[in-house]
């Protein structure tokens, strides 16, 4: 075990120091991209320009600059370029704010994505099962930012139940959760489709094999069947693919939809510091994204290393 | 994750079906091969069939863009019409109002689905934009599934440094935040571009969009080709083939790739859906097809300031693309039924 | 200035769909303090403001963006200052710190002036004359946005920038007496506007010679600004000290404090202040078009389109192909219909082809000259761009050989402005170009087109004033701007009659600019007639307040836009 987890984690910073270095690649290949230009301001000289240049360093060799980089996110040291603020403290304020989005949505796709899986599964091939299975499918097929206006344009325009944008703090808890619930639903709705399929078919499974007959035969009601043999299965594997998809989701569909409902997130403040072309904040938060989707695929791996000890021996994945 | 039964991606997609109704091999079966059976069952999955007719209706319509703004709208999709004036059952209206409103649906061959802020016809641009989409999508499936069987073949029959190397290549490619990667690459090309060789990439290329998504999904196939690779190389035909002497590209090529086959097709309708949809965010990011070039994304970036007066600008796209996501999601679950091999035909369907 | 509008950080398609930072919390509706009598507008209470980009710096040496300077210009007041009026009242001049505005001697290269007695900081400190001097080396220590303004004019100014002298020569004070005496290198009308400046607010002598942006300098003014959270809100309170100047023409303000809250989503602030939780919405923001009809009906009391001294136009490059050829620009001018682009800026511009804004003098009005030898007065800013004018438009192309050119147009990701080029490109394809559209994220956009190296051959511009003077919007076409970074004039004009005409008319004091009005509305005739640049529009900014503030008696300050010291809250 112990070999295991120290392979797992060498191979953690091989990726993390690849991706911290193509990051860095992508903007210093960037023509015209030149930050300098930037910080030394509006009405710039050539000669300020290269006064900028030398003051940042940013006429040293690419590898000079990436070590010093580097350097200055592990003190948390790091500014950005476009407003000379620290990055890691901008980030420490609007972590709360994607936690808050990705982590809801986790718990959503969840609960809804369990009842429907098994709610389906329990009628198998009658109308509920095809219905529940329909909207997983149209769940799966739209993308997050369409059915987030489709919900603003329901809920918040014609309705006016839910606020369409903006964030409040967790001081405020029933504000919090109300600009949340149309986030979280529109992030949680391809994933609960994902795993009431899931589920559903882990349940249909389970319900026709033999030691669940004879436990059925033996007078056991359905119920406890499933909750024993059915759910006690299939929920390790789907909550350590929510571990997956959560660091997922943190690179991916909570950056749009952070857009998308103007939350004040750290996927609303990459995509902002890409436009502007700055580095720094990029730099950190992709680090950031990578670091979640190693962690979370390490501890998936662990588990299953943990439970299935053909594969720690070989050590394959 | 996949649709059937496992869902963690890592293993081969056949172990847990779906738990249909078996009939026992008889003589309706005997001597029929395994892709022939495949397809007698797909032609008795109504709804599969429906759902993928459906994909294609939008495949074609979208191909007839051209035809469609020729002889029916009269108007190219960059066409503006700003100050037009249209004529509509005796009422004259403006394309786009002083205030900057354009017009709603006309339900008459110009502006059949009103015009978009600029002054374009939507239904028009909904079409192309739809070629864009479906083009990009394609092209990039066709890039993901390329590299990924190739990837997973290699790791797989080799393994040792080879799998490592190529697993490792893997997990970077899956740990970098898709957008982050899409928007830093689109912006960083929009001020110029890079010549790599013979290759031009400007940020108006859709050749950039199309092997960002084409490359951020190949460890999604990847792996499960390769943990069916692993499997497959312990086979009696692979050994024998050793045995008799043959090279190591013949075994990948001819014995273990042929039996990939099911896996792989079934991935092409997934990745369909999968790069449609990632195109469109990005697009709407703007980190995909550049303005005014159209896509089912651009539209939807488009139109979603003004959602609250002119939905359908937002609608319309979406619509087409749900339907055509939906129909491919489908068919392929279909595909996926009909290729395992534990399900046999259905009799009396 | 140019970009008037606020900077940098929405992004595509107008709702801010990639945003800052956004408001960290509702509004808090709360007046504090005030004394309700039966709905009257009573002194106290705190305003909330909205705010659609933050500043990027409220210290005044360094803020250069009409966020900041719509601050710093209450809370730092200059020697001499612009009165606290609506309309045309407020471009004039008023002495600020000073007590008259400077005695203007030697042909108008020497400035006189002398300080108010008792004055102090709002620490306490008192103001002394020497100050001036330090808060001008401050600005160009620290370097502010516009200090050329200051080194192209003042003795001994670019020296020091240049770090050859310890202190600028040209300005010369007496603490005892509190006289200020500024030498210019040459005669130079605006300067009282230069003196006007926010950033030539004073500020004690030995403030750190560094930006100070979220904890900003003390200084003279009606307010103080505090708690500053970058790109989230800073306050403004009441200054306690500043009434007891008794400084004419001044207020010192009614509200006890304003809280400004950066909100980029223009959707959310039109709806915030339609529905009172805000006092104000940003008059930099465009009302988008989904709500203009909302908010014309429902706000109809508290809400005018005021023209803002600012001009969108599009910039032609003209010392490279085809631009360089005067045929393929007047074919240009032709296409662009001006009415399609006002609807595209849901009527928030007012079509145009001349350069001046009509509140600035020297505007010129009328007919657009245009070259071709068939106009008779029959192009006007509304006509352009029939049919008949892209027919002609064509024609022109074809007769320069031009059909088929390739052309980049460039424009930020903002709206409407990308809207604006879109339509541009789509013209000049249909006139016969081969014309791409180029979108490069607003944080990047100036200094890429204003880089020689990419060479931009047209894009979406706009100047808004610095000061009510037509030098100051000439800067753009003055061959003299042109750099290889942060280049102004990105059409490359270098007009032989344009220079002269601006070199002679800069000398005119400001006072005086009536007398030489007709100049420049010739001078406008002429660049108009060469095409050298596309006018479009003069915008019109919103002025929306809530119900809670009292619109009758609120100015709208032509330079600086909503003056908070001016408003009143019910109670």
């Amino acid at each position: 075990m112990g070999r295991f987890l120290l392979r797992r984690l060498a191979s953690a910073a091989v990726v993390l120091f690849t991706v911290s270095v193509l990051t860095f690649l992508i903007f210093e290949v960037v023509p015209n991209g030149n930050p300098a230009l930037r910080l030394a301001g509006r009405t710039a000289t050539p000669a300020n320009i290269a006064a900028v240049e030398k003051a940042y360093g940013f006429n040293k060799p690419v590898y000079v600059q990436y070590l010093k980089t580097m350097e200055e996110v592990f003190t948390g040291r790091i500014v950005s370029y476009a407003q000379n603020l620290n990055v890691v403290s901008q980030l420490r304020q609007d972590l709360p704010v994607t936690a808050s989005l990705v982590l809801g949505a986790a718990v959503v796709w969840l609960v809804l994505g369990i009842v429907l899986g098994l709610t389906a599964g329990l009628h198998a091939g009658g109308p509920i099962d095809k219905t529940i299975t329909v909207l997983n499918f149209l769940g799966i097929s739209a993308p997050s930012f369409v059915i987030g206006y489709v919900l603003i344009y329901l809920l918040s325009f014609k309705l006016h139940v839910f606020p369409s944008s903006g964030y409040v703090g967790l001081s405020d808890p029933l504000g919090w959760a109300d600009h949340l619930v149309m986030p979280w639903f529109s992030l949680a709705i391809l994933y609960t489709g994902i795993y009431a399929q899931v589920l559903r078919a882990s349940v249909v499974d389970t319900l026709s094999e033999d030691h669940v007959r004879t436990a059925r035969a033996k007078g056991l009601s359905r119920r406890r069947v499933l909750v024993h043999h059915v759910l006690r299965t299939s929920l390790i594997p789907i909550v350590s693919l929510s571990g997956l998809d959560i660091a997922a989701v943190l690179g991916g569909s909570a950056i749009i939809i952070e857009v998308v409902f103007n939350l004040p997130g750290i996927g609303n403040y990459a995509s902002q510091a890409i436009g502007a072309l700055d580095v720094p904040p990029v730099l950190v938060i992709t680090l950031f994204g990578a670091f979640a989707v190693v962690i979370f695929s390490t501890i998936a791996d662990i588990l299953y290393a943990a439970l299935d000890p053909r594969i720690r021996a070989t050590g394959a994945r | 994750m996949t649709l059937d039964g496992t869902g963690t991606g890592r293993v081969p997609i056949y172990e847990g079906g779906v738990g249909l109704p078996v009939v026992p091999a008889g003589p309706y079966t005997a001597g029929v091969g395994p892709h022939r059976l495949a397809l007698r069952r797909l032609r008795h999955n109504y709804t599969a069939l429906f759902f993928g007719s459906l994909f294609l209706l939008v495949v074609v319509l979208c191909l007839l863009a051209p035809v469609y703004a020729r002889y029916i709208a009269h108007t190219g999709p960059n066409d503006q019409h700003i100050t037009e004036v249209l004529n509509i059952n005796g009422r004259s209206e403006d394309v786009v109002s002083v205030t900057g409103v354009p017009i709603g649906p006309t339900w008459h061959s110009r502006f059949f689905l009103g015009a978009d802020a600029d002054g374009r016809d939507l239904a028009v641009r909904l079409l192309y934009g739809g070629r864009t989409s479906l083009a990009i999508g394609a092209m990039a499936t066709a890039v993901t599934i390329v590299l990924a069987t190739i990837l997973g073949l290699v790791a797989g029959y080799y393994r040792g440094w080879a799998d490592s190397l190529i697993s490792r290549a893997l997990d970077i490619v899956w740990a970098y935040p898709v957008y982050l990667l899409a928007i830093a690459l689109g912006v960083s090309l929009a001020t110029g571009g890079i010549s790599i060789g013979p290759i031009q990439l400007t940020s108006g290329s859709i050749f950039v969009p199309t092997l960002v998504i084409g490359i951020v999904y190949v460890p999604y196939v990847a792996r499960p080709v390769r943990g069916e690779v692993l499997a497959l190389r312990e086979r009696d035909f692979v050994e024998a083939a050793r045995a008799l002497g043959t090279s190591n590209l013949r075994i990948m090529v001819s014995e273990i790739l042929p039996n990939l086959t099911s896996t792989i097709v079934v991935f092409v309708a997934l990745q369909l859906a999968h790069s449609i949809i990632l195109e469109a965010a990005l697009s709407f990011l703007g980190a995909g097809v550049q303005p005014p070039a159209a896509s089912w994304g651009t539209l939807l970036s488009a139109g979603a300031p003004l959602f609250t007066v002119a939905p359908y600008l937002t609608l319309a796209p979406a619509a087409l693309l749900v339907v055509a996501c939906l129909g491919v999601n489908i068919f392929g679950d279909g595909l996926r039924e009909a290729l395992d091999p534990r399900a046999t035909v259905r009799a009396g369907r | 200035m140019r970009h008037n509008h606020r900077l940098a950080f929405v992004g595509a398609s107008g709702v801010s769909l990639i945003a800052i930072v956004a408001s960290y919390g509702t509004f808090g509706a709360g007046t504090s303090g005030a004394s309700a009598v039966n709905g009257a507008y009573v002194p106290g209470g705190t305003l909330q403001v909205s705010m659609g980009s933050p500043p990027e710096s409220l210290d005044p040496q360094s803020g250069y963006s009409s966020e900041s300077q719509e601050a710093d210009w209450l809370a730092y007041t200059p020697l001499v200052t612009y009165a606290h009026k609506s309309g045309l009242a407020g471009d004039t001049l008023i002495p600020g710190l000073a007590t008259a505005l400077p005695v203007v001697s030697n042909a108008g290269t020497t400035y006189t002036a002398t300080l108010r007695t008792g004055l102090k900081y709002s620490n306490g400190v008192a103001v002394k004359a020497s100050d001036f001097t330090y808060t001008i080396e401050r600005d160009l220590k620290v370097g502010w946005g516009g200090d050329s303004f200051y080194t192209s004019n003042i003795v001994g100014a670019a020296a020091y920038q240049a770090g050859k002298s310890k202190t600028i020569s040209g300005i010369v004070t007496n603490d005892a007496t509190g006289q200020v005496t500024i030498h210019l290198l040459a005669p130079y009308g605006a300067f009282d506007n230069v003196l006007a400046f926010p950033s030539s607010g004073l500020v004690p002598t030995g403030t750190a010679m560094t930006a100070l942006s979220t904890n900003p300098p003390p200084g003279v003014g009606s307010y103080t600004i505090t708690s500053v959270k970058p790109n989230v809100s800073f306050t403004l309170e009441k200054n306690p000290l500043f009434a007891g100047f008794n400084i004419p023409g001044i207020p010192v303000g009614y509200v006890n404090a304003v809280q400004v809250t950066v909100q980029t989503n223009a959707d959310t602030e039109a709806q915030d202040v339609l529905n009172n939780t805000s006092d104000e919405f940003d008059w930099g923001d465009v009302i988008p078009p989904a709500y203009v009809a909302q908010v014309s009906t429902q706000a109809k009391g508290r809400y005018t389109p005021e023209t803002e001294a600012a001009t969108d136009y599009f910039w032609l490059n003209t010392h490279i192909a085809p631009f360089n050829n005067i045929l393929a620009r007047e074919a240009a001018n032709l296409a662009v219909s001006r009415v399609a682009l006002q609807r595209l800026a849901s009527g928030q511009i007012t079509p145009t082809c001349y350069y001046l804004p009509p509140s600035i003098v020297g505007a010129a009005s009328g007919p657009c000259p245009l070259g071709d030898p068939s106009g008779n007065g029959s192009f006007t800013a509304s006509s352009l761009g029939s049919p008949a004018d892209i027919a002609l438009a064509t024609n022109l192309v074809k007769k320069a050989g031009l059909t088929g050119a390739p052309v980049t147009v460039w424009t930020e990701n903002r709206e409407p402005f990308e809207a604006f080029v879109t339509y541009l490109n789509s013209q000049l394809n249909a006139i016969g170009f081969k014309s791409t559209l180029k979108v490069v994220s607003s944080g990047v956009f100036d200094p890429t087109i204003g880089s020689a190296k990419v060479d931009p051959q047209a894009g979406w511009g706009e100047w808004s004033q610095d000061y009510p003077n037509p030098g100051d919007f000439y800067l753009v076409l003055d061959a003299r701007s042109i750099e290889p970074v942060n280049n102004l004039n990105l059409g490359y004009v270098n007009d032989p009659h344009i220079q002269s005409t601006i070199i002679r008319l800069d000398k005119v004091q400001s006072s005086d600019l009536a007398s030489v009005a007709s100049q420049w509305a010739a001078l406008e005739k002429y660049v108009d007639s060469k095409d050298y640049q596309l006018n479009f529009g003069y915008e019109s900014v919103p002025f929306f307040l809530s119900d809670r503030v009292d619109f009758a008696t609120a100015v709208f300050q032509p330079v600086f836009g909503d003056d908070w010291s001016t408003f009143e809250l019910k109670g």
